[in-house]
């Protein structure tokens, strides 16, 4: 593992920079007892950059849950009907790899926000697919 | 799935060959039984024996269940083509040459009569007979295992003499013993299982038929000549 | 090492059975639905016949008595670990002392409870499934009962599984289009005209047409199906032969037998069909009291059906891996 320390804005710069480069919108990071999480609202030249970057449990903040590899996102099992089949609470969803799913999710004592893709998306490695908000 | 739907609409037949004194039908995708079509005899069985040692050889034959005088092969896959299957198992029967077996000589001590001989009685008085003159046909006969099967290591055995054939009971033994020495129509035995049991009981036997944690779990095997040996009569 | 804590009866260990023997009178035994008991081991990187527990009687509820991996396949009986839900069909790790607990089937009626490394008991004749008929394999030869204690197999090459779990798309609906949907509510069931079929005369016809109900006299030696009899038109003295699980016998009352994963190993009633081999785990996930119909298929559609199957599990076995490899590459 590396040593970043990642409230240090350098490092942020840098990831921001490599974030615009790849044409991702956003990536959070969470490492020993820090976090960090860039979103880009609009990708290209006028990218807003939104940066939240703490100790870990910042309290209030949203974040985001980014796809730990590529897939196809579903929020939901898409082979089950919804009657069957509990599927933990936390979790924000799906990514379907062939026959396999891997599920994402929200992150401890987090919630689900709100999707940020479609049902049956390809996402890639990093991207953004949902936002979570402290539990209540 | 719409295909298998509208085939219900058509006359439907069974995929059978008949020739040359077998016969050859399909049990599911993947199980083929060959009957012999002519006498229940031993010179059918010996037939039967030659063929499953020839087919156990197939590369795609998963298992070999001889019957009497027929033979179940279970293959590894199921085949795309039964006719040809059934049309390879017809021409190794035409080729199977008569083998007799070589067995052991198994002999088995029996108590005749006695508390698990429930249907001695039922059976002196269909056959006419008195207790002792079945039980005394009984040990005097020599039989052969012609088979294996229904319950772990239990063989079925050929060489009954008529004069003490009995019928399969209608209404079964709900609790037999295993170890009662069975006579199922022109079949004899010894149960290897307590249960239900629709066999007609003249004896017991002590011996253990089938230990599963042997090389050689069955302690017959088709081909062996088996003698009972009254260790004692009790009527 | 894992102990159950509660269990009714008729829970036993299996594995893909123990073919080979019904020469000598053995019951090949084995997973009623061995595709879920394969995507189960494939999920886990098990070996694909490694023996797990098959559930069918609940509620059930085990202790981990060592760290491990688990996942229950075959029926959805709401899966709980200390309480809080699992996905179905959804691979986990587990710390020791967690406890996992099957409630009643809500889809399907049992359940497999794969454990990477496979249930560690003795194997009897080639396989470590339960020959309740025999008394052996398994766990003594018998059902489970509370206070056993199973030890787990090694892992040859563990996967290292994800904290949120691994699971897998349902085999119903990943092979929606190889299976044939259900008619009316009825499951229906591919079959091939077996020996005695022609002398059933036009009973024939009614035993493919008419849906039939699986009896509570059923269980894993064979289904007793209920509806209206079907009868040879003359009366057939059968030599004994061997038979094979899915083979439908019918006996003097009319009312077909199918022969299960505990089938007898011989028989004499004349059979009219036989189940293809990649239908026997819908079979295996029927409900007693729900309907079935019979519809004819050729061996060429069976092998096809088979081969679709065979793909689907080496396409988990294969993807789960990668899934693994590649979020461990990431980390």
């Amino acid at each position: 593992m590396s040593k970043l320390d990642l409230i240090d804005p350098a490092v942020i710069e840098q990831l921001t920079a490599a974030l615009q480069a790849a044409g991702v919108d956003g990536i959070e990071i969470t490492h020993a007892d820090q976090s960090l999480m860039i979103r880009l609202a609009n990708s290209g030249k006028d990218a807003v950059r939104q940066v939240l970057s703490d100790k870990m449990g910042a309290a209030g903040a949203t974040a985001f849950v980014n796809a730990p590899m590529a897939g196809e996102f579903w929020p939901s099992d898409p082979s089950r009907t919804s009657s069957s089949g509990t599927s933990a609470a936390d979790t924000v969803g799906f990514l379907k790899v062939g026959p396999i799913l891997l599920p994402v999710k929200a992150g401890p004592s987090k919630r689900l926000r709100q999707h940020l893709v479609e049902p049956a998306t390809i996402v890639g490695f990093g991207d953004a697919i949902a936002e979570v908000e402290p539990e209540a | 799935m719409n295909a298998s739907v509208s085939q219900m609409t058509q006359p439907v037949e069974a995929l059978t060959l008949d020739r040359n004194g077998a016969r050859v039908s399909p049990i599911g995708s993947r199980a083929f039984l060959i009957e012999a079509t002519g006498e229940f005899d031993l010179a059918s069985q010996r037939r039967i024996w030659a063929l499953s040692r020839a087919v156990e050889l197939w590369s795609d034959t998963l298992e070999i269940i001889p019957g009497m005088t027929n033979l179940l092969v279970v293959l590894k896959l199921t085949p795309e083509d039964p006719e040809a299957l059934a049309l390879r198992l017809l021409e190794a029967w035409e080729q199977a040459e008569s083998i007799d077996l070589v067995g052991r000589m198994i002999e088995i001590d029996v108590t005749y009569g006695g508390e698990h001989a429930t249907d001695l009685a039922a059976l002196c008085d269909r056959s006419g007979l008195s207790d002792r003159e079945v039980v005394r046909i009984h040990y005097e006969g020599t039989y052969r295992v012609f088979a294996l099967g229904s319950a772990p290591g239990f063989g079925y055995l050929h060489g009954l003499d008529p004069r003490i054939y009995m019928p399969r009971k209608t209404v079964p033994s709900l609790n037999m013993a295993r170890g009662c020495l069975t006579i199922g129509g022109m079949q004899t035995g010894v149960a290897v299982l307590t249960g239900p049991n629709g066999w007609n009981s003249i004896g017991f036997a002590e011996l253990q038929m089938f230990d599963p944690m042997s090389a050689t779990p069955a302690v017959m095997a088709p081909g062996d000549t088996v003698r009972f040996v009254p260790a004692s009569i009790e009527l | 090492m894992m102990e159950i804590i509660q269990t009714g009866p008729f829970n036993t260990v299996q594995d893909l059975g123990r073919p080979g023997f019904r020469n000598i009178g053995v019951t090949s035994s084995g997973a009623m639905d061995p595709l879920a008991l394969k995507v189960g081991n494939s999920l886990l990187g098990n070996e694909i016949g490694a023996a797990a527990l098959e559930i069918q009687t609940y509620p059930f509820k085990l202790r981990f008595s060592k760290a491990a991996a688990f996942v229950v396949t075959g029926a959805d009986c709401g899966a709980l670990i200390d309480g809080r839900p699992v996905h179905p069909w959804c691979a986990l790790s587990v710390e020791a002392g967690q406890i996992l607990e099957l409630g009643q089937p809500r889809i399907g009626t049992r359940a497999y409870i794969c454990i990477a490394g496979g249930i560690d008991v003795a194997t009897v004749m080639g396989s470590r499934s339960t020959s309740l008929r025999g008394a052996f394999g398994g766990r003594e030869g018998r059902y489970l009962i509370t206070g056993d204690a199973l030890q787990l197999g090694e892992v040859s090459s563990p996967l290292n599984l994800p904290n949120a779990g691994l699971s897998v798309v349902d085999p119903a609906y990943a092979l929606a289009d190889v299976y044939p949907a259900h008619d009316d509510g009825a499951l229906v069931v591919r079959a091939i005209p077996a020996g005695e079929h022609a002398l059933f005369g036009a009973d024939a016809e009614r035993f493919w047409s008419q849906t039939w109900k699986i009896s509570t006299q059923s269980d894993r030696t064979g289904y007793r199906l209920m509806g209206e009899p079907i009868r040879p038109t003359t009366p057939v003295e059968m030599r004994s032969h061997g038979v094979v699980s899915g083979v439908v016998q019918v006996p003097p009352s009319g009312e077909p037998i199918i022969q299960m994963a505990d089938a007898n190993t011989a028989g004499g009633y004349p059979k009219i069909a036989g189940v293809i081999e990649a239908d026997l785990w819908r079979l295996g996930q029927a409900r007693i009291g729900s309907r079935l119909r019979f519809v004819r298929a050729t061996h060429a559609q069976a092998a096809e059906a088979e081969k679709a199957v065979t793909v689907f599990v080496e396409d988990v076995r294969r993807t789960s891996r990668m899934v693994c490899g590649a979020l461990q590459a990431m980390s």
